[in-house]
């Protein structure tokens, strides 16, 4: 099956990288869509299909913790599994997302074959 | 607060460096001690602040030929097609992933607050407070600085 992933960051060169990553690490996605914000990000899981969103935590408008919130308070949405990819590797900050719903958490720096695995976890876990 | 341990910090700079290059720019980074990477006219030079359980200064510079190497790489793109902006951009995210990493370790029970990295005319850090480290890398060289208050 080919999944359909929601890449979240306000970087868009590490957006770009994230979806060359995803391409090269052999994970069979069908397309990557984007969003620059969590806001952003509603708005495209609002109009669009999505199995798993990857989403960044420090981000200007609406970042990811708020995200979440948005995510759980919403019936269609909060069944999609969540991977947080951020730079913060401090257990504080990934007790508070996994606490928020995200399913996995991937610190900075990954390889691709660290992302593959980490989203088949995830949209196992979350299936 | 984190003891102020050279040593330590150093470590921890070369494991966040070397895992950084080779997991998302699939480069190698070999710590010169003696080296001397931010002597060049034409430098990329990034910094970004940190809050919270320490607080501080992180700097990262390379030449502008290294720089536009290592943006090239990230984005998948020639060299030809890489911009100094480009070279600053990809800079900026090297730094808050290394930075990030840093102190992740150093301090992994606490929050960080990492400012938004941003481009910068001034030099490298120096100076008997700031910890920097000087790494060869495939095509080029790095510097990075740590400064905690």
């Amino acid at each position: 099956m080919a999944w359909r992933v929601l890449v979240v960051d306000d970087s868009p060169v590490m957006r770009g990288f994230i979806r060359r990553v995803i391409r090269l690490s052999g994970f069979d996605a069908a397309e990557c869509l984007e969003a620059g914000d969590g806001e952003q990000a509603l708005r495209v899981l609002r109009s669009q299909a999505v199995d798993v969103i990857l989403t960044d935590i420090n981000m200007p408008v609406m970042d990811g913790e708020e995200l979440m919130e948005q995510l759980a308070a919403d019936d269609r949405l909060r069944s999609i599994p969540v991977l947080v990819v951020s730079t913060d590797a401090t257990k504080l900050r990934m007790a508070r997302m996994t606490e928020l719903g995200a399913l996995g958490y991937l610190s900075k720096p990954f390889s691709p074959e660290m992302l593959r695995s980490e989203l088949e976890r995830v949209l196992e876990a979350g299936s | 607060m984190i003891a102020l341990d050279r040593q330590v910090l150093l470590q921890t700079l070369d494991a966040a460096v070397n895992e950084t290059m080779e997991a998302m720019f699939f480069d190698a980074a070999a710590p010169v001690r003696e080296g001397e990477c931010c002597a060049g006219a034409d430098m990329v030079t990034v910094c970004l602040w940190f809050h919270d359980a320490v607080d501080g200064e992180f700097m990262l510079a390379a030449p502008l030929p290294t720089a536009m190497a290592l943006a090239s790489g990230f984005m998948g793109v020639d060299n030809e097609q890489v911009q100094r902006r480009d070279a600053e951009q990809i800079a900026c995210e090297l730094a808050n992933i290394i930075c990030g990493s840093a102190l992740s370790r150093l301090e992994p029970s606490s929050e960080l607050r990492l400012s938004s990295p941003m481009a910068t005319p001034r030099a490298c850090a120096t100076g008997d407070d700031v910890i920097y480290q000087h790494y060869q890398l495939l095509d080029g060289c790095l510097s990075v600085s740590l400064r905690i208050d």
